[in-house]
C-alpha cells in the first residue's frame, strides 16, 4: 500500500470514530458523556440510557450501514459499467423497494405492523431484481443488464405513481412522499437487525469482484481472456446490490447521490483502480452519511430536515460539477 | 504436438457465417501471420481461438480440448491482445501491466513478490520501465502499444494471440514490436498475429494464413502465400511481388474494380 492510501484510510477511520461519538451525543435530549458510557456498557436503566440505546444507537448504526452500502454499491456499479456517472439506482433495485414500501403504506399495513413497510420494501427489491435477472437472460454483456434495469425501474416508478394517484386520502400521499425523502429518524434496533443480515450478505457479494472490476478496466473481452466470467460477475453485482441497497432503501427510504459522489471523491486515492476503491468507498460512504445525519439534527429549523433532502441538495450541484469537468476533459 | 491446434472452426454471428471451417496449428517457437482484407473474419477467428466467441469445431491447447480447461488455467496458458488499446480508468502504466497477473491471484489476493518480478521483467523486455508511473491515457500510440503487449507478457503465456499489435504505429515502433515478437518466439512462444502490412508479414512471420470471406484462401510459407495471383484474387490489386533473400517487396500497381 502506498502512503496516500494509508493516509486516507487513517483519516476516514478517525472521522468515522469521531462522527460516531458525535452522533451518540447530539440530539434534542441532553445526555452527558458519562451517561452514554454507562448506557453502552450496560449500566443503570435511566431515561438517558433509554435515549442512548433505543434512539441514538440504532440511528448511528443505520447511518453507518446505509452510507457504507451506498458508497460500496456505487463504486461497484461504476467499476462494472466503467462509467463514473452510474449509481445503484440504475439497476432498478430502488424502484422495487419504493413500490413495495409504498404498497405497505397504501394498504395501511404499515400502521398496524411496525415492520410491514421495510418488509414490503425488501420483497419489492428482491422481486424486481428477479424480474431483471430473468429479463437479462444469460447476462453475457454489461449493456443487457443495464437496459433491463432501466426498463424495469421505469415501469416500477410508473406503478408507484399509479398507487399515489389512487391513494384514498391525502394523508397517505403525504406519508408516502415524506417516507420517500429518506430519513434515519425514529428507527429502532429492530430495523437495524432486520436490515443487517441482508446488508452484510450484499457487501460480501459486492466485495467479491474487486479483481474482476480491475480486469474490466481493459474491456469485457480482455477481462474474459484473463479468466473472468462476466455472467458470474453480473449475477453477484445484481444480487449484491439488491440485497444491500434494497434493505437500506426499505428501512431508510431513498438517500440520493451518496452512491454517485463518494466513489468519485475517493477514486484518486485508490489510484483509480476500481477494485481498490470498493473498501475505501464503503468507509467513505459511512462517514459521509453519518456526518450528514448529524448535520440534519443540528439544522435550526422547525421540522427536522430529511436526510435524503440534504444529500440530494448537496449532491446535485456536485453532480453538475462532475458533468462539466467530464465535458472539459473530453473536449 | 502443437501448443494450439484448431479443427474445422466456424463462427456464426447474427445469422451470418463470419468464419467457416478453418483448421490451423501454432507450432512452438513460431510466428504465424493472419492476413486478409477488412471484414475477412481475422479478428473473429482470433477471438474464437481465445474462446471469447461461441464457435463450432475443436480447439486444442497442449493437446487437450480447450473446453476441458478452467477459465484460470486457460488464462495462464493463452494471452489475448485485442486490437483496441482501451483502458477505461486513468491507471498508471505499471498498474495496467500488472493486470496481466490476474489469472495468478485469488479473489482478494494482492500481487506478491513473484508477480512484481514478472511485471518488472516484462517492463524491461518491452522497454516500458520509464513509463511505469505515467497515466496510460497520456502515453503516445507506440508507448500504449508496448504497455499493452507488456500486459499480455506479464501473464507469461506460452500461446499469444495478437490482433493488429502494430496498427497505427510508425515504422520504428512497428519494427520494435515485431522484433519483440521474434524474440518471444525464439524463447518458445507460439504466436498468432493479425497484420495488414504484407511486407512485415513476409519478413517476420514463419507462416501466413490468408483469410478471405471467412475461409482459408492460402496457408503456408510467405513465399507461397504472397503471390501476385493471390493479391489480385483476394485483395483486388495488381502488384509486383519480389522476394529478395527470403524477404518480400511488394510494389502496388493499381486497384482492380471488384
Amino acid at each position: 500500500m502506498n502512503r496516500r492510501l494509508v493516509f486516507i484510510y487513517a483519516f476516514l477511520s478517525l472521522a468515522l470514530l469521531a462522527c460516531a461519538c458525535a452522533s451518540m451525543a447530539i440530539g434534542p435530549y441532553p445526555v452527558t458523556w458519562m451517561e452514554i458510557l454507562s448506557a453502552v456498557t450496560g449500566g443503570t436503566d435511566t431515561a438517558a440510557s433509554a435515549v442512548v440505546l433505543d434512539i441514538r444507537l440504532p440511528r448511528t448504526l443505520l447511518a453507518i450501514l446505509a452510507g457504507a452500502t451506498l458508497g460500496l454499491a456505487g463504486a461497484a456499479l461504476q467499476g462494472y459499467l466503467r462509467n463514473p456517472l452510474a449509481e445503484p439506482a440504475v439497476l432498478g433495485v430502488n424502484g422495487g423497494a419504493v413500490l413495495g414500501a409504498v404498497l405497505a403504506l397504501y394498504t395501511g399495513l404499515s400502521s398496524t405492523h411496525l415492520l410491514a413497510l421495510p418488509l414490503g420494501g425488501l420483497a419489492g427489491a428482491l422481486l424486481s431484481t428477479l424480474v431483471i435477472y430473468l429479463l437479462a437472460g444469460s447476462l453475457s454483456s454489461v449493456t443487457i443488464l443495464i437496459l433491463a434495469g432501466v426498463a424495469v425501474n421505469t415501469l416500477l416508478f410508473a406503478l408507484t405513481s399509479l398507487v399515489l394517484n389512487l391513494a384514498p386520502n391525502p394523508f397517505s400521499v403525504l406519508e408516502i412522499v415524506f417516507w420517500q425523502m429518506g430519513s434515519l429518524a425514529d428507527r429502532s434496533m429492530t430495523h437495524v437487525l432486520l436490515a443487517a443480515p441482508f446488508v452484510l450478505a450484499g457487501w460480501l457479494l459486492l466485495l467479491w469482484d474487486a479483481r474482476a472490476l480491475n480486469a474490466l478496466t481493459l474491456g469485457e473481452e480482455t477481462a474474459a481472456s484473463l479468466g473472468i466470467s462476466i455472467p458470474a460477475v453480473s449475477k453477484r453485482l445484481l444480487f449484491g446490490t439488491a440485497l444491500s441497497v434494497g434493505a437500506i432503501v426499505s428501512v431508510c427510504g431513498s438517500i440520493g447521490f451518496v452512491g454517485l459522489v463518494v466513489p468519485h471523491m475517493l477514486r484518486p486515492f485508490a489510484g483509480h483502480e476500481p477494485g481498490r476503491l470498493l473498501p475505501l468507498s464503503l468507509l467513505g460512504g459511512a462517514v459521509l452519511v453519518l456526518a450528514a445525519d448529524i448535520a440534519v439534527r443540528l439544522f435550526p429549523l422547525g421540522a427536522e430536515l430529511k436526510l435524503g433532502v440534504l444529500t440530494s441538495l448537496l449532491g446535485a450541484p456536485f453532480f453538475l460539477y462532475l458533468l462539466f469537468k467530464l465535458r472539459r476533459s473530453t473536449l | 504436438m502443437n501448443p494450439l491446434e484448431a479443427k474445422n472452426l466456424s463462427v456464426k454471428l447474427g445469422g451470418r457465417k463470419i468464419v467457416q471451417d478453418i483448421s490451423l496449428s501454432l507450432p512452438k517457437g513460431t510466428i504465424t501471420g493472419l492476413i486478409g482484407p477488412n471484414g475477412a473474419g481475422k479478428s473473429t477467428l482470433v477471438k474464437a481461438l481465445a474462446g471469447l466467441v461461441p464457435c463450432s469445431g475443436l480447439v486444442k491447447l497442449l493437446g487437450k480440448p480447450a473446453a476441458d480447461y478452467s477459465r484460470t488455467e486457460k488464462a495462464r496458458l493463452l494471452g489475448y491482445l485485442p486490437q483496441e488499446r482501451a483502458v477505461h480508468w486513468p491507471l498508471a502504466a505499471e498498474k495496467v501491466i500488472a493486470l496481466g497477473r490476474l489469472p495468478f491471484l485469488g479473489p482478494w489476493q494482492s500481487p506478491g513478490a513473484a508477480d512484481r518480478l514478472a511485471v518488472e521483467a516484462c517492463m524491461k523486455e518491452t522497454s516500458t520501465l520509464t513509463l511505469r508511473d505515467r497515466t496510460f491515457h497520456t502515453l503516445a500510440g507506440g508507448e500504449k502499444a508496448l504497455v499493452m503487449i507488456a500486459r499480455v507478457l506479464a501473464g507469461e503465456p506460452s500461446i499469444i494471440l495478437a490482433d493488429e499489435p502494430a496498427a497505427g504505429l510508425d515504422l520504428n515502433h512497428e519494427l520494435e514490436i515485431f522484433e519483440l515478437f521474434q524474440a518471444l518466439a525464439r524463447k518458445g512462444a507460439s504466436i498468432l498475429v493479425v497484420l495488414h502490412d504484407l511486407t512485415a508479414a513476409g519478413r517476420f512471420c514463419d507462416r501466413l494464413l490468408l483469410l478471405d470471406q471467412g475461409r482459408t484462401a492460402a496457408f503456408g510459407a510467405p513465399r507461397e502465400v504472397l503471390t501476385a495471383e493471390n493479391l489480385r484474387k483476394i485483395y483486388s490489386v495488381e502488384a509486383d511481388v519480389l522476394f529478395r533473400e527470403g524477404e518480400p517487396s511488394i510494389r502496388l500497381l493499381r486497384r482492380l474494380k471488384k
